[in-house]
C-alpha cells in the first residue's frame, strides 16, 4: 500500500548525469551574421533550458520520492546525507547557470520558459530544505516525536 | 478514505477560495483527494519517519502552486489537512519552517481529541467541498 523503497544509489547516479555543463556556440563576421547568430543561440538556450526544467522537476520527484526512505542504520544514514549533498551541488550548479542568464531580462530578451526554469529552481530549493527537515532536524523539535507517537496510537 | 481539516486549514482555504487568483484550488483539492485510494494519496515529501502513518507536504499545480499539508491514519483509513498556502500570489509565501510543521500536529492531535474537526465531502455535483463540524 506504501511507496516501494525508493533507490537512494541510482537517484545520485541520475543527479551527477543532469550536472553536464553546457555551453553555446560563438562566433559571427558581420551585423547580419551576428543578428542571425543572435537569434540561433536564443533558440538553442531556449532548448536548453526547457530541458533543464524537466530535468530540476525530475530531480523534484526523485527528492520527495527519498523522503519515503527509512533510514535503519549509519549506512541507509551515510547514503541519503550523500544524496541530500549531491542534490545540493546540482542546486547549486543551475542556480549560477540561471544567475549568468539574467542579463537577458535587461536586454529583453527574458521569455517565459525561463520564468519556468527560475520557478522550478524554488522549488528545488524548497524540496531540499524539507528533506532536510525530514531527516535532519524535524526530529529534534521538542514534542514534535511525542506528537507523532500519540496520534499512532489514536 | 474520510477526509477531515482542522479549523486552521478550513480558514486558510475560506481566505483563498474568495481570491480570484486561487480560483482553481477547490478543484486542485478534489482531483488530487478525493475518491482517490490509499496509495495514490501517499506521496509528495515526507515529513515524518518514524510511524506507518505518514505527514506528507503534497506539491499541487506545480511550481509556484499550492502546498498542501497533511497526516494519514492508515489504519482508520482518514486523512486529515491541517495547512494549505500558496507559493505566489498576494497571499503567497516561502517554505514554512520546523516550528510550525510540529505545531500543526500538535492542533491536530488536540483537534481530534476534543473532536473538533471539520469533515470534508462533496457536493451531488461532486464540484464543491462541503464541510460539517463533527461535534455533537
Amino acid at each position: 500500500m506504501m511507496m516501494p523503497e525508493p533507490n537512494i544509489a541510482n537517484f545520485s547516479k541520475s543527479l551527477k548525469m543532469y550536472s553536464a555543463p553546457t555551453r553555446l556556440r560563438t562566433g559571427f563576421a558581420d551585423l547580419h551574421t551576428l543578428k542571425k547568430s543572435l537569434l540561433d543561440e536564443l533558440k538553442e538556450l531556449k532548448k536548453i533550458v526547457v530541458k533543464k526544467t524537466a530535468q530540476v522537476e525530475k530531480v523534484i520527484e526523485q527528492l520527495e520520492e527519498a523522503s519515503w526512505y527509512k533510514v535503519e542504520d549509519k549506512e541507509g544514514q551515510a547514503l541519503i546525507l550523500g544524496f541530500i549533498k549531491i542534490a545540493y551541488k546540482y542546486y547549486g550548479e543551475e542556480k549560477r547557470y540561471f544567475a549568468s542568464l539574467k542579463d537577458l531580462k535587461s536586454l529583453g530578451y527574458w521569455n517565459q520558459e525561463l520564468d519556468y526554469f527560475g520557478n522550478s529552481l524554488d522549488d528545488l530549493e524548497e524540496t531540499l530544505s524539507d528533506i532536510e527537515s525530514r531527516f535532519l532536524t524535524l526530529d529534534k523539535v521538542e514534542g514534535f516525536k511525542e506528537t507523532m507517537d500519540k496520534l499512532s496510537k489514536l | 478514505m474520510q477526509i477531515f481539516c482542522t479549523e486552521g486549514f478550513h480558514w486558510e482555504f475560506q481566505k483563498l477560495s474568495k481570491n480570484k487568483s486561487y480560483k482553481n484550488l477547490e478543484s486542485e483539492i478534489i482531483g488530487h483527494f478525493f475518491n482517490k485510494e490509499m496509495a495514490e494519496l501517499c506521496n509528495g515529501t515526507r515529513l515524518n519517519g518514524h510511524s506507518d502513518n505518514p505527514y506528507i507536504k503534497k506539491r499541487l499545480n506545480g511550481a509556484g502552486g499550492y502546498r498542501t499539508y497533511f497526516y494519514i491514519l492508515i489504519k482508520k483509513e482518514c486523512l486529515y489537512f491541517v495547512f494549505v498556502h500558496p507559493k505566489t500570489g498576494s497571499s503567497g509565501y516561502e517554505n514554512i519552517n520546523d516550528a510550525k510543521k510540529s505545531e500543526f500536529m500538535k492542533d491536530l492531535l488536540e483537534k481530534i481529541q476534543a473532536n473538533q474537526l471539520l469533515k470534508m465531502t462533496l457536493d451531488n455535483a461532486v464540484n464543491k467541498i462541503v464541510f460539517t463540524s463533527t461535534r455533537k
